[in-house]
């Protein structure tokens, strides 16, 4: 199997994470609290997995 | 020779699909795109990872054909500092039950970790008394093991996709394909060698040292042996 090349632009990754945000409807710091207690869906785990492959892939990762 | 970024991401990328794809049998009837490594790039930045086109996944881990858990599998990738390499800044491997959302384990790694250990293993395993203990220890801490960040040995030392892959195979008696050690072996080899250069990068003069009582002749630099690293030796 070959690997799959994806490329994103700054437009795709922004709609991206509103999608995300969207389909779990919920904040990210919201997300990342209920992650943190074992609260979490598995759709928000995912949901929160993307916003930070998103948020590395923007370039603005400050953590 | 010029650094192409892309292509050393996609090869990197390659070998975690070999990796995978010699290990782990697919589940009959699987779409074959659920096991493909996906690249999605940004500019310099990278994330390799299992999963969809649109979400990160894992591939599915199978005992007697049925499926029994998934294995997630992550990279964010850039440019070193120099510019010259392939660096991962972070990565994730976690195994999760089908029975529930929650990983059983994960192991993770980030460079830029600081209140952390830059590599760790999660146990998402609680018990009674390690919350009691971490109550009574520590007020500011959940409580959970799984936010107990169990050390393995720095940026360096940490372990491989592999040494992961071989644990689900010999401790979880997943599915596996037939040679799946071998190629395993191989791709541990290969980290070492890699991280055995740079661990040679971060102490010079005690890399030269072992290398003369090896019997090589070793001319150091007019200016002296470069100065150890001492972030990277230090830290957790």
């Amino acid at each position: 199997v070959t690997v799959a090349v994806i490329e994103l632009s700054t437009q795709d990754l922004l709609d991206r994470r509103a999608d995300v945000l969207n389909d779990v409807k919920v904040s990210e710091t919201e997300l990342q609290r209920r992650v943190n207690a074992e609260a979490a869906t598995t759709a928000e785990h995912v949901a929160l997995e993307a916003l930070d492959e998103i948020r590395f892939l923007l370039d603005d990762d400050q953590q | 020779v010029t650094f192409d970024l892309k292509a050393e991401s996609t090869n990197f990328a390659q070998e975690v699909q070999d990796l995978l794809g010699n290990v782990f049998p697919p589940f009959a009837g699987e779409d074959p795109t659920d096991r493909q490594i996906k690249v999605l790039l940004h500019h310099d930045q990278y994330v390799i990872r299992t999963g969809s086109t649109e979400r990160p996944g894992g591939i599915s881990l199978l005992a007697d054909g049925k499926k029994v858990g998934s294995l997630k599998a992550s990279f964010h990738c850039g440019p070193d500092r120099s510019g010259q390499y392939l660096a991962v800044r972070k990565s994730t491997f976690a195994v999760s039950s089908v029975q529930e959302a929650v990983p059983l384990l994960r192991l993770d790694f980030h460079h830029k970790s600081h209140s952390v250990p830059a590599a760790h293993w999660n146990i998402h395993g609680e018990r009674g008394a390690t919350s009691v203990m971490l109550a009574r220890c520590n007020p500011k801490h959940s409580g959970l093991l799984s936010q107990v960040h169990l050390p393995v040995g720095g940026t360096r030392y940490r372990p491989c996709l592999e040494d992961f892959a071989e644990m689900l195979v010999e401790e979880f008696n997943v599915d596996r394909i037939l040679g799946w050690k071998e190629r395993v072996h191989q791709g541990r080899e290969r980290w070492r060698v890699m991280q055995a250069r740079s661990v040679a990068r971060d102490c010079p003069e005690a890399a030269a040292a072992v290398l003369e009582k090896l019997g090589y002749t070793v001319i150091k630099p007019a200016t002296g042996h470069p100065g150890p690293n001492t972030d990277m030796l230090r830290c957790r």
